[in-house]
Formats: structure tokens, C-alpha cells, sequence
């Protein structure tokens, strides 16, 4: 067949924007590309949560640690902070202070096992607070990693979809093919478009988490070192 | 995870990310709503532009040869009397290329159709002698069924004329019967007659026109076309003399080195050299209708003359003649060595003999 009278006889015309690319589009590519586009805001809702919710943590922290060096006394800092629900080092704290007080408030005085029931609360805190930083950061991980093979999927449903057209209509002109896998390929592009930041941002966060999570453990376990020496100078003045 | 659908101050994300995304989508709708097109591929024809003078400078020899020869000869790859042009090659035996139909053996072929609608596939003058048998072997039967008629008509008639009284009235209707049908008859076998004529003649048109084309067809060019099931194979080309190199040209080609052009600004060139050099006789300057000397010049390659010049005319009615003729050798002799553009040094077999006019009038 001569390519002019092809071209002629079907003049195909295909709408190339970016809506068109969409709208003519196989079922399951759209299917594929509007799933991709929703974790695509999903994954960027949760980065952008992530990093206010860490940098507010962050201050948070810097603020309790300049009070709690201050020389503040430990009693009167235990009474502002428990009023209101309290997060990340002022949440450790809380914890053990309480744990503190209930072991003296008692009618029978139990110092004992103060100390390991103080470090049991300070790790319980600490599993807690970082399991609140964690928390959704493994959705980010799964659209980054399957974020392109969703992709790849759709595109592979419109490749076999615009080749089956091609076998169809016995033509095998690249204006005809090319279309089509235009399409198709539009779906990986999305695909791509939701995983690459839902990447790079889990690897951050994750990282941020890490330097979060050490920082409440070193102040636990200075805490905890403070409150065992209080505690063994309480039993030697009991004995 | 449950998504807040209410917006949230501390945790923005999901209506931030919302808005962002479709602000994305729309600004990629209304920025790449079109792609700008590749441009347009078109098949690329390799096409090679000859002047007129590259035309006229095609010599003699093969097509794939690298350059053009000092003596352009074709590629001889055996010594045979009979000069043959074939593909380059050493092979045992001569396979030839299928050939190629020439253009009115397609015309041929369209037009088989219409043939093929004739009646008579046979060849066409038997048709046309067994129709014209035909035709009389009906005519006489026609005539001979008529004149069975007739006399079966008489006879009727005789015999109702003699059993009945009014035989005579019917005899006389049953003659102008007989009359009437001998003249349908007649009038039938004139119809055919003509009918035929033309079927005779359209006939012999067909075949005159088949015979032209089986004319044209080669029989040997079938024969090449039945044997054709190997490859192309070449026992290379004959000729009188071995040639393995071949000069660039074509098998057609029959021009001379330098092209007509080029020697003509050759000439003139020389020309206005020697000119230049030359002295002609004052009273041949004056004169109304001065002789011309034809002088020929053979050259060396440096431009300096190989022999001496000589005067191919003679007008010795003309009395200023010998001085013109004498002016203008010694003219080429002064001028020797004349120079000769390097481009024409390829093409010394050229212009290693040229005519000159020496004519007064051009000084």
C-alpha cells in the first residue's frame, strides 16, 4: 500500500494534549491513571503533614530541653506540662514523672523496682512517640515502589490494546501505532510522576525519624539516669 | 487510614496536595495542550544534478569505475572477437538477470483482456476462412429450406387444385408465398453477409496487432525468463583486448574527453594569445575584406609548441595572403610558450593539435 494513499484514506485524527491523551485512553489505563493521580496526592498530603508535623516535634524539643537545663525544678515543670496532652520529650518526661510520682504517692513506698518499671514507661513513651512520627511514612515506601510497575501495567494493557487495533486494521504506519502508544505510555509518565517523590521523601523522612527517635532515647536515657539517682539517695536516707 | 475531609490547620497536607495537583493539572492542560509536531518526514529522493556540458562529457565505460581514464575504454575482463557487455565477474557459466519487460509489452498485456473477448482464441484468419464456409453452408441452406418450401407449396397446390375448385386462387396465394420467402431469404443472407464482413475485418485488425507484438517479443528474452531460477551469474564481459580497469562512464557514452564547451573557451582563450602576440601587415588591417590564415598549432603539455605551425589554407589569388600567413606563424612562434589553464591538463589529447584563425580583423 502506498503511505500517501493511506494517509489519505484515514486521516486519523488524534487529539495529542494532555486531556486527549487521557480521554482516549483504554479502560483499564484509566483506571490505571486516575488510581496513579490519587496516590499522587495521597503520597503528597502525607509529605507535606510529615514535614510540618517534624519540624513542629523539632521545636518542641529544642523548647523542652532549653526549660527542662534551665534548673527548673522537675515538680513544677511535671505540673505545667500535665495539664495538657503532651508529645515527644515533654511526652517522655510526663511518663516517667508520673510513673515517679504514683511509686511516693502510694501508702506503701515501692523503690524496689522504681527504677526498671521508670526505664519499662520511658521505652513504652519512646515506642510510642516514634511510632506516631512513623506512622503512613510505609504508604509513601509502597507508591514508591510500586508506583511505576502500576504504570507499566497501563501501559502494557495500551500497547497490547493498540496493537491489537494495528492487527485489526492492517496498517502499519507509525502515525497509526504511534497514538496509541502515546497513550499507553502516558501511564507510565504518571506512574513515575507519583513514585519519584514518594521516593525521595520516604528516604528523608525516614532519616529525619531516625535523628528524632535517637534524640528522645538519649534524653530518656539521661532522664532515667537522673531518676535512679534520686532514687538510690531516697533509699539511703530511708535505711 | 481515614483521610480528615475537613481542613485541619496542623495537618494541611491532604487539601494542600489536593489544590496542587489540580493546579498542576490545569496549568499542564492549558501549557502542553499541543505538541509541537516533528517536521515533516519526507522520503528523500537521491536526486544527482548534470549540466549539459557534464551530459556531453560522458565517455565510454562502466558506471562503478572510479575515475575517468586518460582513454576511456569499457572493462574487458576476456579476449573474445565478439564484444559483449555484462556484469563484472569471473564466473564458470553466464547466468543472465531476468530481463526487463519493455514498455509496450505492458501495453500488450492490458489490452489482453479485450483479445481474450474475441470468440475465436484460435489464430484469427482460420476463424475468419471456417465463419466465411460457415456462413455460405448457411446461406445454402437457407436458400435449399426455400426451395423445399416452395416446391412442397407446388405441390400442395397441384394437388388442391386438382382435389379442390378453387386450387388456382390458392396455388397463386401459395407462389407469392414461395416469392415471399425466397426473398426473406435472400434478404437474411445479405444481413450475415455484412455482419461477417465486419467480423472478418475486426479479426484481421486483432491480428495484425497480435502478430506486431509477437514481433516485438524477443523469444529468447522467454527463454532467459523460463531458465531464470538461479542466481545472476556473470562470466564477465568480451572484448578484443583485456581491460580490468575500466574508466567511469557508461556503456552508452561516446563523448569526447573535453566537452565541446570547455573546448571552445579553450580556444578562445589561445586564440586571444596569439592574438595578442600578433602583428598582421598594416594593409591587412585596412583592407575592406583581408584574407584569414587557418594555422595549425601542435602543442606540448608546458603550452610551448612541438612543431612548427602551419598554414592549411592557401589563397594565393589574394596577394596580402602570404604576409598574414607569414605574420601569424611567426606570431605562434613568439607567443611559444602559451599558457594553458591547469584545468585542461587532464585533457592534453584534447588540445595537443588545434586550428587557429588568424584573421585581421579581430586585432
Amino acid at each position: 500500500m502506498n503511505p500517501v494513499d493511506v494517509a489519505q484514506a484515514a486521516p486519523v485524527a488524534h487529539d495529542m494534549s494532555l486531556f486527549g491523551l487521557f480521554w482516549q485512553a483504554h479502560f483499564v489505563v484509566k483506571l490505571v491513571m486516575i488510581g496513579l493521580l490519587a496516590a499522587s496526592v495521597w503520597c503528597w498530603a502525607i509529605i507535606i503533614d510529615k514535614t510540618l508535623l517534624f519540624a513542629r516535634t523539632k521545636r518542641a524539643m529544642d523548647r523542652f530541653e532549653d526549660v527542662f537545663w534551665s534548673g527548673q525544678s522537675l515538680e513544677e515543670l511535671f505540673r505545667s506540662l500535665q495539664s495538657r496532652p503532651a508529645t515527644g520529650l515533654a511526652a517522655v518526661f510526663v511518663a516517667a514523672m508520673r510513673e515517679w510520682k504514683r511509686s511516693f504517692e502510694g501508702s506503701g513506698r515501692s523503690f524496689q523496682s522504681l527504677a526498671q518499671r521508670i526505664d519499662k514507661v520511658l521505652d513504652v513513651t519512646i515506642q510510642r512517640e516514634v511510632e506516631r512520627l512513623d506512622s503512613r511514612l510505609m504508604i509513601l515506601a509502597s507508591i514508591g515502589s510500586a508506583g511505576p510497575y502500576i504504570g507499566l501495567f497501563g501501559t502494557v494493557v495500551g500497547i497490547m490494546n493498540s496493537f491489537t487495533a494495528i492487527a485489526a486494521s492492517k496498517n502499519t504506519s507509525l502515525a497509526v501505532v504511534a497514538p496509541g502508544i502515546a497513550e499507553a505510555l502516558f501511564a507510565t509518565a504518571i506512574g513515575l510522576f507519583a513514585a519519584i517523590p514518594a521516593v525521595l521523601a520516604y528516604n528523608k523522612l525516614q532519616s529525619e525519624v531516625g535523628k528524632l527517635q535517637s534524640r528522645l532515647e538519649g534524653f530518656a536515657d539521661e532522664f532515667s539516669a537522673i531518676l535512679s539517682r534520686q532514687i538510690d539517695e531516697r533509699i539511703a536516707l530511708a535505711a | 487510614m481515614a483521610l480528615k475531609l475537613k481542613f485541619n490547620s496542623s495537618e494541611p497536607g491532604f487539601w494542600v496536595s489536593g489544590v496542587g495537583h489540580v493546579l498542576l493539572i490545569a496549568g499542564a492542560l492549558i501549557g502542553l495542550s499541543s505538541f509541537h509536531k516533528l517536521p515533516e518526514a519526507e522520503e528523500g529522493i537521491p536526486v544527482e544534478v548534470i549540466t549539459d556540458n557534464q551530459l556531453s562529457q560522458i565517455t565510454k565505460g562502466d558506471k562503478t569505475a572510479k575515475e575517468v581514464q586518460p582513454t576511456p575504454k569499457p572493462r574487458v575482463e576476456r579476449v573474445a572477437d565478439k564484444v559483449e557487455e555484462r556484469d563484472p565477474g569471473e564466473d564458470k557459466r553466464d547466468t543472465p538477470a531476468p530481463p526487463k519487460r519493455p514498455d509496450d509489452m505492458k501495453v500488450a498485456d492490458k489490452e489482453e483482456p479485450v483479445a481474450s473477448q474475441a470468440p475465436p482464441p484460435t489464430p484469427p484468419s482460420k476463424p475468419a476462412e471456417v465463419k466465411a464456409e460457415e456462413e455460405r453452408k448457411l446461406i445454402e441452406k437457407a436458400e435449399a429450406e426455400a426451395l423445399e418450401q416452395a416446391k412442397a407449396a407446388a405441390a400442395k397446390a397441384k394437388a388442391e387444385a386438382e382435389a379442390q375448385a378453387k386450387a388456382k386462387a390458392e396455388a397463386e396465394a401459395k407462389a407469392k408465398a414461395k416469392a415471399e420467402a425466397e426473398a426473406k431469404a435472400k434478404a437474411d443472407a445479405e444481413a450475415k453477409r455484412i455482419a461477417d464482413a465486419k467480423a472478418k475485418a475486426e479479426a484481421e485488425a486483432k491480428a495484425r496487432k497480435e502478430a506486431e507484438l509477437a514481433k516485438k517479443l524477443d523469444l529468447s528474452d522467454i527463454r532467459k525468463m523460463l531458465d531464470n531460477k538461479e542466481k545472476n551469474q556473470s562470466s564477465g564481459s568480451t572484448g578484443a583486448e583485456v581491460n580490468k580497469a575500466p574508466s567511469l562512464g557508461t556503456q552508452t557514452g561516446t563523448a569526447a574527453k573535453l566537452s565541446p564547451s570547455m573546448l571552445d573557451a579553450l580556444k578562445g582563450d589561445i586564440s586571444q594569445q596569439l592574438h595578442n602576440c600578433w602583428n598582421p601587415p598594416v594593409a591587412s588591417q585596412t583592407a575592406a575584406n583581408p584574407p584569414v590564415a587557418t594555422v595549425r598549432i601542435r602543442l606540448n603539455q608546458d603550452g610551448s609548441l612541438s612543431d612548427d605551425p602551419a598554414v592549411l589554407n592557401n589563397n594565393s589569388a589574394d596577394t596580402l595572403f602570404r604576409s598574414v600567413a607569414d605574420s601569424a606563424i611567426r606570431a605562434a612562434r613568439k607567443c611559444s610558450p602559451l599558457k594553458i589553464n591547469a584545468r585542461y591538463m587532464p585533457y592534453y589529447e584534447d588540445w595537443k593539435s588545434l586550428v587557429i584563425n588568424f584573421d585581421p580583423r579581430d586585432v
